[in-house]
């Protein structure tokens, strides 16, 4: 019978082992250039601002445009609150540009999320 | 797949530490282990079960940290900046605090130890149960975050005494249940009562009163008799005394009622704490229902209200209104719907919280259209057509065009059919129909139907490969349904038709509907946005529910046979339900 017992349960787990994904935790609150924005002159700069603290030296943000050119951007690490991040972008010629960036919040969720914006010729 | 993974952890850990600190509590203010007395057979069981489970915590908790460093990793490890936040730096104290509570847990198992010993591990389950609200919302808000942090471990440690006690309570009964067993199989039923288990002995004993008095321990056992004459004879005080009847053995129908007044004084801190931090976290009535935190919020407190009714049946048939082996049945349901409780709670840590989502947040009226029946879809589109106008099975998914939407409400449909005729037909076998009892076999075709459509652009209908899909979470979640719906056909047709014995293969049905509930209920697609994701899987949450429910009802129906119709008709009914919502499913 404990035998009977022990397959029910290994049953019961590897159910269980199959478990769903999380959906997005941090959210991207605001962000410097918006989110669909234009732009007629390159932005020197990149602030995000999410729902919560992260861990800014485990964090990552770089922009690509949409012939596959990508420039990594280094965080300021001990810049602004706990729930902004910001980075020196260098010059972009004109174009779409994507923003992709992935935190770890505070609480140890990685969560990553992209927005774009347009850099008028 | 690191968040589903993140989630199972974060869930298994929330069960794991219950039952540490549920444990614990359980010894010092049920079986009232004390200092200094060499632990009983029933505290040394509980002693080690909680040993167990602490050493897991720390196993858990310790992969927590690799998936989290697996996903910061870019290029190299970074250990040292990750072991400078505030996660890490929690999760490793979990991780010690869960070894040395588990080494101290044996040692108390094995021998007696003095009060210090005793305080430390109180202490060390207490700090590693409170602990996890520093690996929660709480500690990433911008605002607020002390109060957040206080109600957050309040809520955490009254949820791990109220059902890690639960755990004790029915592994507790169970082992007394087959100690009796045993005892009598070998002619020794010396004490002069029944094997009737533990929650029948409640039934008969006096009731006036909760606390532990000379009627409770010497008019249940010959042994109880012993130890009070010995006591008396040794001159020893009476509480001293009774102490150690109920470390010894344990009076049970007084253990029960510890644990009843434990058990509800832990429900007040748990939900008082709880309304405040919904308060917080979700801000306003729109939010409750208008987001995915909201909605799981809500799943929470339905599962909750119907443990609260379990257990207020349980609370007066404690108290004197009658009890017998219900009880011990409804106590394995509520602890069965607590688990349930405690991964949608780790389910929601990885939400926004509602209070945040203020763009993507969907309308009353939004939600509520998602619920109005409409006409079923017969026809379905052509999956070459699908295919090309979908993005690519591994591509981030940026669009969801209508041809998507139209398969997979085609999809949800004919499941819903096949759902609904399988409710009938369960409903007709009870009806005396015994034809009708074949009905397990009707759930072979669906899985075989969602198989195929699941997932159209992966094997064997789309370009992408059957073990490449395997990596994408939805399909491995689809797939995993599928198994798991093949399974609950198989065993619960053979139980019908006899060919297998219901106990334990019966348990097969209720234990696969319980947690294919609860996989709905944190059930998730990576879709473009948030709104159009929650709305996508508001209708799971009720699905989920009805799951859970008609798992237990199962659960009771097969292991309390003198409870009547109600809980056949529940599952019953449930099934049916499931069927007819899924019917009229609707993604717009």
């Amino acid at each position: 019978m404990i035998a009977s017992w022990r397959r029910v349960l290994v049953a019961g787990l590897a159910a269980v082992a199959v478990a769903a994904p999380a959906a997005a935790h941090s959210l991207l609150l605001e962000s410097v250039p918006a989110a669909g924005a234009t732009l007629s002159t390159p932005p020197r700069e990149l602030m995000l601002r999410l729902n919560n603290r992260v861990e800014k030296s485990l964090s990552r943000l770089r922009v690509v445009n949409d012939r596959g050119v990508e420039h990594p951007l280094v965080i300021a690490v001990s810049r602004g609150s706990a729930d902004r991040l910001t980075a020196a972008v260098p010059p972009l010629p004109p174009g779409r540009w994507q923003v992709q960036w992935q935190v770890l919040s505070t609480d140890g969720h990685v969560v990553s999320g992209r927005f774009e914006f347009r850099l008028a010729p | 797949m690191a968040g589903f993974v993140d989630v199972l952890l974060r869930g298994a850990i929330l069960v794991l530490a219950s039952l540490v600190l549920g444990g614990v509590v359980w010894t010092r203010l049920i079986l009232r282990a004390a200092p200094g007395a060499a632990p009983a057979p029933a505290t040394a069981l509980a002693l080690r079960v909680v040993a167990g489970c602490a050493w897991l915590v720390a196993l858990a908790q310790s992969a927590t940290m690799l998936v989290a460093l697996t996903e910061v990793r870019a290029g190299h490890w970074p250990i040292a900046e990750f072991l400078e936040t505030t996660f890490a730096h929690t999760a490793l104290a979990r991780v010690a605090l869960g070894v040395v509570v588990g080494v101290l847990a044996l040692r108390l198992a094995r021998r007696a130890a003095g009060s210090i010993a005793w305080l430390t591990l109180v202490t060390g389950a207490f700090v590693l149960v409170a602990a996890s609200a520093v690996l929660s919302h709480a500690v990433a808000r911008v605002e607020s975050r002390a109060l957040l942090l206080l109600l957050d471990a309040t809520h955490q440690l009254a949820a791990a005494v109220w059902i890690g006690g639960l755990g004790h309570l029915v592994l507790y009964a169970g082992w007394k249940a087959s100690r009796q067993a045993r005892s009598v199989g070998a002619g020794a039923a010396r004490t002069g009562k029944g094997v009737g288990g533990l929650f029948e002995e409640v039934a008969g004993s006096d009731t006036s009163g909760h606390s532990v008095r000379d009627s409770d321990v010497a008019g249940d056992s010959s042994r109880g008799h012993a130890v009070v004459a010995s006591g008396a004879s040794t001159g020893r005080d009476v509480g001293g005394l009774l102490q150690e009847v109920a470390g010894a053995d344990g009076d049970d129908a007084v253990v029960v009622r510890r644990f009843s007044s434990l058990a509800f004084v832990s429900v007040v801190v748990l939900v008082v704490a709880g309304v405040v931090l919904t308060w917080q976290y979700v801000g306003e009535w729109a939010a409750l229902v208008g987001t995915a935190y909201g909605v799981m919020v809500l799943s929470k407190v339905i599962v909750l209200l119907a443990i609260l009714a379990l257990a207020a049946l349980n609370f007066r048939a404690v108290r004197g209104a009658g009890a017998d082996v219900r009880l011990r049945r409804f106590v394995e349901v509520e602890l069965g719907l607590g688990i349930t409780v405690l991964f949608a709670a780790a389910s929601l840590t990885s939400l926004p919280p509602a209070v945040d989502v203020t763009t993507d947040r969907a309308t009353v009226a939004e939600v509520a259209g998602r619920f109005v029946p409409a006409p079923p879809r017969l026809t379905s589109p052509p999956v070459a057509e699908l295919i090309a106008r979908a993005e690519p099975l591994m591509a981030p998914v940026t669009r969801r065009e209508p041809i998507e939407r139209a398969w997979s409400e085609y999809n949800h449909h004919w499941a819903g059919f096949f759902v609904l005729t399988m409710g009938l037909l369960a409903a007709l076998e009870r009806l005396g129909v015994r034809a009708a009892r074949h009905w397990p076999l009707v759930f072979l075709g669906l899985a075989t139907f969602l198989f195929l459509r699941n997932d159209p652009r992966a094997w064997p209908l789309g370009p992408a490969g059957f073990w490449e899909s395997f990596m994408l979470p939805d399909v491995l979640q689809h797939r995993a349904f599928v198994v798991l719906i093949v399974a609950f056909a198989v065993f619960e047709w053979m139980v019908r038709t006899e060919r297998l014995p219901s106990r334990p293969w019966g348990h097969v049905f209720p234990l696969l509907c319980a947690v294919g509930g609860g996989l709905l209920l944190t059930h998730s697609h990576a879709m473009f946005n948030l709104k159009d994701e929650f709305l996508a899987e508001v209708t799971h949450t009720p699905l989920g529910i009805l799951g859970a429910f008609a798992g237990w009802g199962r659960w009771l129906e097969l292991r309390l046979p003198g409870s009547g119709r109600g809980p056949g008709w529940l599952w019953t009914l449930c099934l049916i339900a499931v069927g007819l919502i899924l019917v009229v499913y609707r993604e717009a």
